[in-house]
């Protein structure tokens, strides 16, 4: 499972103390740390995938199967809640060009 | 009371309040809303003595404009056009919260002195009761510039619009409601011209590749997050499916897309930002 935190890595290669990059650095690890705890809820809701959080948005890459399983309104609706509980006010799967044989 | 019944006693209140009025000039955009008001207004009054004033700028889809075109000619109604340039406040294209205030600003302060320079002192919009429970900082400026909502005065909720619209009909009854594209953009995130051409090509591209209903190409940097009406999920979640929206949004110049899991809803980033309720 892997938790992308590009809001941390930016943020903590600038952060020099200035406040408002201070206030970013915060809001990403708190950003890291919500990805991460909702990709871990998912995996235990048997959804293996990786989650970028992006503010309220959480964006969350999987496999074709499990791109597949998301067409269940109940699949759907399970994941809307762990997002909502995890502080996320929307989750969007992110699209693959290319299916796979 | 039926529904339909209903509705009906309300445009027969609308086409009193109108006669009232005698002649009237229309904030017009070609949305369900102005649409069904230009075109009661044009029955009731008659000729000359209604023009449906259309605001044209860079976060006005083009499809929407020939829409309005489309309306404004099979019922009979006049229409002004002019140029409005919010773009070039840069309290707008610093996109704030109330964004639309700015906007509607620039609007009504052009079309307002356009109407009555045509000799119509009286000015409405399309704005419904249902607008007034959502967060519209546009109206502001409306009634800055004294311009009349009798849709929203008399009750008019969405529904009762589309009906009356069926049964007048007008093509728009059931078009999706249709939002300045400026909507795509997180508040915050700077109004540009390029950013809504791009997020204007990607819905026409998704538009063209057969989506229909409810839909929004949101716009986050380089991710288009896509808002499709919830009853078209699984379709668009079918990897063949995905696959071609994937390209058709990419061809159209994001370079990521993501398909929102909750589906469209109307005001999706006033919730992203907390400007109101998830």
């Amino acid at each position: 499972m892997i938790v992308t935190g590009r809001t941390l890595e930016h943020d903590a290669t600038h952060a020099d103390g200035d406040e408002a990059r201070a206030e970013g650095t915060r809001s990403g690890l708190l950003d890291r740390d919500r990805a991460s705890a909702l990709a871990r809820a998912l995996e235990h809701a048997d959804l293996s995938c990786t989650v970028e959080a992006r503010a309220g948005l959480a964006l969350i890459a999987c496999d074709e199967a499990q791109q597949v399983r998301l067409a269940s309104a109940d699949a759907r609706g399970a994941v809307l809640l762990l997002a909502k509980q995890h502080g996320f006010t929307h989750i969007a799967v992110e699209l693959a060009a290319h299916v796979t044989a | 009371m039926p529904h339909d019944t209903q509705a009906a006693d309300k445009e027969a209140s609308l086409a009193a309040w109108l006669s009232a009025r005698g002649r009237v000039a229309v904030g017009y955009s070609g949305g369900v809303d102005s649409a069904y008001l230009a075109v009661v207004a044009r029955r009731t009054l008659g000729a000359g003595r209604v023009v449906a004033i259309i605001g044209r700028s860079a976060s006005y889809p083009a499809e929407q404009w020939a829409m309005a075109r489309r309306v404004a000619e099979g019922f009979n109604v006049d229409v002004l056009e002019l140029d409005t340039e919010e773009l070039a406040d840069p309290r707008y294209a610093a996109n704030p919260t109330n964004r639309c205030y700015f906007c509607k600003t620039e609007l009504w302060g052009k079309l307002v002195p356009l109407a009555r320079a045509h000799g119509f002192d009286c000015v409405v919009d399309g704005t419904n009761a249902d607008d007034l429970s959502d967060y519209r900082p546009g109206a502001r400026a409306a009634r800055e510039h004294r311009v009349a909502s009798p849709l929203a005065d008399l009750g008019f909720t969405k529904d009762d619009i589309r009906a009356r619209s069926r049964e007048l009909g007008l093509p728009t009854w059931q078009q999706p409601s249709s939002p300045c594209l400026s909507s795509r953009l997180p508040y915050g995130t700077g109004v540009t011209a390029e950013r809504l051409a791009l997020v204007e090509r990607a819905e026409r591209a998704l538009r063209e590749m057969g989506v229909q209903g409810d839909l929004r190409v949101r716009y986050h940097d380089d991710l288009a997050r896509v808002e499709v009406s919830q009853s078209a999920l699984a379709h668009w979640l079918a990897p063949e499916n995905a696959a071609r929206l994937v390209t058709a949004v990419r061809a159209a110049g994001f370079a990521r897309v993501a398909l929102d899991l909750r589906g469209f809803r109307s005001g999706s980033l006033n919730v992203l930002h907390g400007v109101s309720a998830a």
